[in-house]
C-alpha cells in the first residue's frame, strides 16, 4: 500500500534536507517572514542534550475564544498518512470539508510553505530537520494550547520535547525507531539476543537478502553503531569516514540493496534481513502473500536506538487555524488516534492508546511488540537532527561515494 | 522581372516563417532550461534555507561544485559510475540491435498482412507505464517463486553472466548488473524498433532485387545492399534508444537498489532530491550532456557521410 512508501519517503527525503547556515556551523541565521532576508534572530540547532526553546518569530498565535471556521480545510501531508476514516468523522463532528493536498520531499513541504499563493492551513508530517527553518522564516505560527484540550495525551516524553521546549510550535503525530526487519522462519530469533545483533547485516550467509534503508543519515549511523559510536549528528570527518568504510564492507559482503521498501520486501521475502522503520514492521503485514503468517515476521531493535517522530504545524497565513488546532486535538483523541493507526500503520506519539492496547486490540501481532515505541526508548534514544551545512556536506558526499558503488 | 524575384522569395519566407514555432518551442523548452540548469550549477544555495539559489549572471559563476565534480569523475568514486553506466548503455544496445534488428526486418520485407497487427503489438507497451512494467518485472524476479527468476535459474543463467562480468553468480536477481541492463532493453527496445523499421520499410526493394540479378544470394544482398542502407536507422534508433537510458534511473532503483549497479542518473537524483547538494546534481546533468553531444555529434557526422554515399 501506498501508505507505508508515503511514510518512507517521507523520511528518506527529510534526510537529506538539514543543512542549516550559521555561525560556527551551529547556528542559523533567522530571516524575514517568508523569505531569506537577514533578520537578528538566530536559533540553536536543537539536541537532546542541548533542548532549544524557540523564539517568537512574528508570527500572532491564534487569539482565544474563537469558535472554529467553517468551509473547507485544507491540510498538507504525506500521501495515505491519515485514515479517510477519521478525516470523515472529524467532518461530521464540525460540520466542515477537509482537503487534502500532498507533498512527498521535505524539501517540497519547504517550498509550498514558502509559496505565498498557496493556501494551507495545517501540515501533517514536518519534522525536526527543518523546523528552525520554518521558524526563522515566519513561515508556521505558534500554538494556542486553549484549542488541544487533549494535549495531555500526547506521549508524556513528546510533551515538551527537546526540539521545541514547551511545544510552542509543534503537536507529535507519530513515533518510531530504527532496527532489524526480519524473517523469523529463516533467522532465529536467538540470532538477536544481544545489543550488537547490527552485526547480522554484514554476514555473508544472507547475502542477496540484506536490505539498508536508503537514507543517508540511517546508512551512516548504521556504520556508527556497529563501531559502538553513538553521535548521530556527529561533524567528526574520521568518524564519517569509518562509518563509510565499514557499510562499503557490509556492501561487499552482502550485496545490499538500498531502498525503503522493507515493509514488503520481507513480506514477500525478497529480503530475509532488513534495516528497517518499526512503524514498517507495524504496517508489512499487509503485505504477507496468501498463507503466509504474520508470526514470520520479526523486529529487533537494540536497548538504545534511533527514534524519531514527526509532528503537526499550522502555517502563519493559515485562514483557518482554529479549525486546524480542532484536527490536531481530534487526533489526539484515544479512539480517533486507534482508528488513525489502523490505516497509517506508525504508531501515534499519544499516551493512550499505548502498545499493550494496540495489541488486546489485535492491530499489532505480539511477537511485534518491539516495534512499538515506549517514553522509555524516546527518553533514551538517539536522534537524527539538524546539521549545519558544511557538516551536512561531509555526510552527503560519504552517502554518494558509499551509493556508487 | 522584379515580380518574378518577389515570387522566388515569397515561397523562401513561408518556409522560414513555418520555422519559427519550432523554434520558439526548442528555445523555451530546451535553451532556457539547459541555461538555468548552468545557473543552479554554478549558482548558489540559500543561506537560510539552502535551497539552489541559480545565478543568471556567467560573471557570477562559482565552479566550485564543478570542480568537485569533475575531480570525482577523474579520480573518485564517479569514475566507476559514469564507466558503468556507458558500459550498461552500450550492451543494452547492442542487445536491442540482435534482438530488434530481425523484427523490425521482417515488419519491413516480410510482414503482410499481418503487419498493422505486429506494430500495434510493437507500441502495446507504451499503453502501460514504464514504471508498471519495471514493477511487473519485480514479481518475475522474485526468488520465492517469480517464474522468470526460476526460468533462468534453471538454465544455469548465474554461472553464465557471471563468467561474462555481469552477475554475481547467485540465485537472487536483484541488485546484479544484468538484471539492469535487461530491464533498460526491456523498457527501451520499442524505441530502436519503430525507427528502424521505418528505415527499412524506406530501402527500395528493387535494390535488392538488382543485386539478386546480378547473382548475389540472399545472405550476399542483405549483407552488401540492406544493411548498408540501414546504417541511418540503425544509428537514429541507438540516439532514440541510448539517450534516455543514459538518463535512465528508475530501473536500477526498482529492480536492483545496489551500489554496485548505480547510475549516472541515480547519482543526479540523489543530489538533487536528497541532499543539499543540487550545485552537484546540475553540474553532473551538464556532464552527461556534453557527453552525449559528442555521441550526438558522431551521429550527425555518420549520417551525412551515409546520406552521400548513398547519393
Amino acid at each position: 500500500m501506498a501508505k507505508g512508501m508515503s511514510r518512507r519517503e517521507f523520511v528518506q527525503r527529510s534526510a537529506g534536507v538539514a543543512a542549516l547556515a550559521g555561525i560556527g556551523g551551529s547556528f542559523l541565521a533567522a530571516c524575514g517572514s517568508g523569505g531569506s532576508s537577514s533578520s537578528t534572530a538566530s536559533i540553536p540547532l536543537a539536541r537532546l542534550d542541548q533542548p532549544v526553546t524557540l523564539p517568537d518569530n512574528g508570527v500572532d498565535p491564534v487569539k482565544s475564544g474563537l469558535k472554529p471556521e467553517t468551509g473547507t480545510l485544507k491540510v498538507l501531508n504525506y500521501a495515505d498518512y491519515i485514515s479517510p476514516d477519521t478525516v470523515k468523522k472529524f467532518e461530521a463532528a464540525h460540520g466542515v470539508k477537509v482537503e487534502i493536498s500532498t507533498y512527498d520531499t521535505e524539501d517540497k513541504l519547504l517550498a509550498d510553505l514558502r509559496n505565498k499563493k498557496l493556501k494551507i492551513d495545517l501540515v501533517i508530517g514536518a519534522t525536526t530537520l527543518n523546523l528552525p527553518k520554518d521558524v526563522a522564516g515566519g513561515l508556521i505560527q505558534p500554538l494556542n494550547r486553549e484549542y488541544l484540550p487533549n494535549f495531555s495525551n500526547v506521549l508524556t516524553s513528546l510533551q515538551s520535547p527537546y526540539y521545541d521546549v514547551g511545544s510552542k510550535y509543534t503537536i507529535p503525530y507519530t513515533v518510531y525507531t530504527t532496527g532489524i526487519a526480519y524473517r523469523r522462519d529463516i533467522i532465529d530469533d536467538s540470532k538477536f539476543a544481544g545489543d550488537d545483533s547490527w552485526k547480522l547485516l554484514w554476514d555473508p550467509a544472507y547475502k542477496g537478502y540484506v536490505g539498508l534503508i536508503d537514507d543517508m543519515r540511517e546508512v551512516l549511523t548504521l556504520g556508527m553503531y556497529y563501531l559502538g559510536l553513538h553521535d548521530t549528528n556527529t561533524g567528526d570527518p574520521a568518524v564519517i569516514s569509518k562509518a563509510e568504510k565499514q557499510i562499503d564492507a557490509l556492501v561487499k559482503a552482502t550485496d545490499a540493496r538500498f531502498d525503503i521498501n522493507a515493509y514488503q520486501k520481507i513480506p514477500e521475502g525478497t529480503s530475509h534481513i532488513n534495516q528497517a522503520w518499526s512503524g514498517d514492521m507495524l504496517s508489512a503485514t499487509g503485505y504477507l502473500p496468501e498463507g503466509t503468517k504474520p508470526e514470520v515476521l520479526g523486529y529487533w531493535k537494540p536497548t538504545h536506538t534511533t527514534v524519531a517522530n514527526d509532528f503537526h504545524v499550522i502555517p502563519a497565513r493559515s485562514e483557518r487555524p482554529v479549525l486546524a488546532h480542532a484536527l490536531i486535538d481530534f487526533l489526539l483523541v484515544p479512539a480517533n488516534a486507534q482508528e488513525n493507526f489502523a490505516t497509517v500503520g506508525y504508531q501515534p506519539a499519544v499516551n493512550k492508546p499505548n502498545g499493550p492496547d494496540l495489541i488486546a486490540a489485535d492491530l499489532v501481532p505480539p511477537q511485534l511488540s518491539t516495534s512499538l515505541v515506549t517514553n522509555a526508548d524516546v527518553s533514551g534514544g538517539y536522534r537524527l537532527d539538524a546539521l549545519s551545512r558544511d557538516v551536512e556536506k561531509l555526510w552527503s558526499d560519504a552517502y554518494s561515494r558509499i551509493t556508487a558503488g | 522581372m522584379r515580380r518574378s524575384e518577389r515570387n522566388r522569395a515569397d515561397p523562401q519566407a513561408l518556409w522560414a516563417g513555418l520555422t519559427v514555432p519550432g523554434t520558439l518551442w526548442l528555445v523555451v523548452l530546451f535553451i532556457v532550461p539547459f541555461y538555468a540548469i548552468a545557473a543552479i550549477a554554478f549558482g548558489g544555495a540559500d543561506p537560510v534555507f539552502g535551497s539552489a539559489v541559480p545565478k543568471w549572471n556567467p560573471l557570477q559563476w562559482s565552479f566550485t561544485a564543478a570542480n568537485e565534480v569533475v575531480s570525482e569523475i577523474i579520480h573518485g568514486a564517479l569514475r566507476g559510475v559514469f564507466l558503468r553506466t556507458f558500459s550498461y548503455v552500450f550492451i543494452s544496445l547492442a542487445l536491442c540491435f540482435v534482438i530488434g534488428y530481425p523484427v523490425a526486418y521482417y515488419l519491413a520485407r516480410h510482414a503482410k498482412r499481418s503487419r498493422t497487427f505486429l506494430l500495434v503489438c510493437l507500441v502495446l507497451p507504451f499503453w502501460m507505464s514504464y514504471l508498471m512494467r519495471m514493477l511487473a518485472w519485480v514479481n518475475l524476479l522474485n526468488p520465492s517463486g517469480g517464474w522468470a527468476a526460476r526460468a533462468l535459474n534453471a538454465v544455469g543463467a548465474p554461472g553464465f553472466f557471471k563468467l561474462i562480468g555481469l552477475g554475481n553468480g547467485g540465485e537472487v536477481w536483484f541488485g546484479q548488473p544484468i538484471t539492469v541492463v535487461l530491464g533498460l532493453v526491456y523498457g527501451y527496445i520499442p524505441f530502436f524498433i519503430l525507427p528502424l523499421y521505418a528505415s527499412l520499410d524506406r530501402i527500395d526493394p528493387r535494390f535488392v532485387e538488382a543485386a539478386r540479378d546480378l547473382g548475389a544470394g540472399a545472405r550476399q544482398a542483405f549483407r552488401r545492399v540492406t544493411l548498408p542502407l540501414s546504417v541511418p536507422g540503425i544509428l537514429a534508433a541507438s540516439v532514440i534508444t541510448a539517450l534516455p537510458m543514459f538518463g535512465d534511473y528508475y530501473t536500477n532503483t526498482i529492480l536492483s537498489g545496489s551500489p554496485r549497479t548505480e547510475m549516472v542518473g541515480n547519482q543526479i537524483e540523489l543530489f538533487i532530491t536528497r541532499s543539499q547538494q543540487p550545485q552537484k546534481g546540475a553540474v553532473l546533468v551538464l556532464v552527461l550532456s556534453a557527453l552525449l553531444l559528442v555521441l550526438m555529434w558522431y551521429y550527425l557526422v555518420s549520417t551525412t557521410r551515409a546520406q552521400r554515399q548513398a547519393s
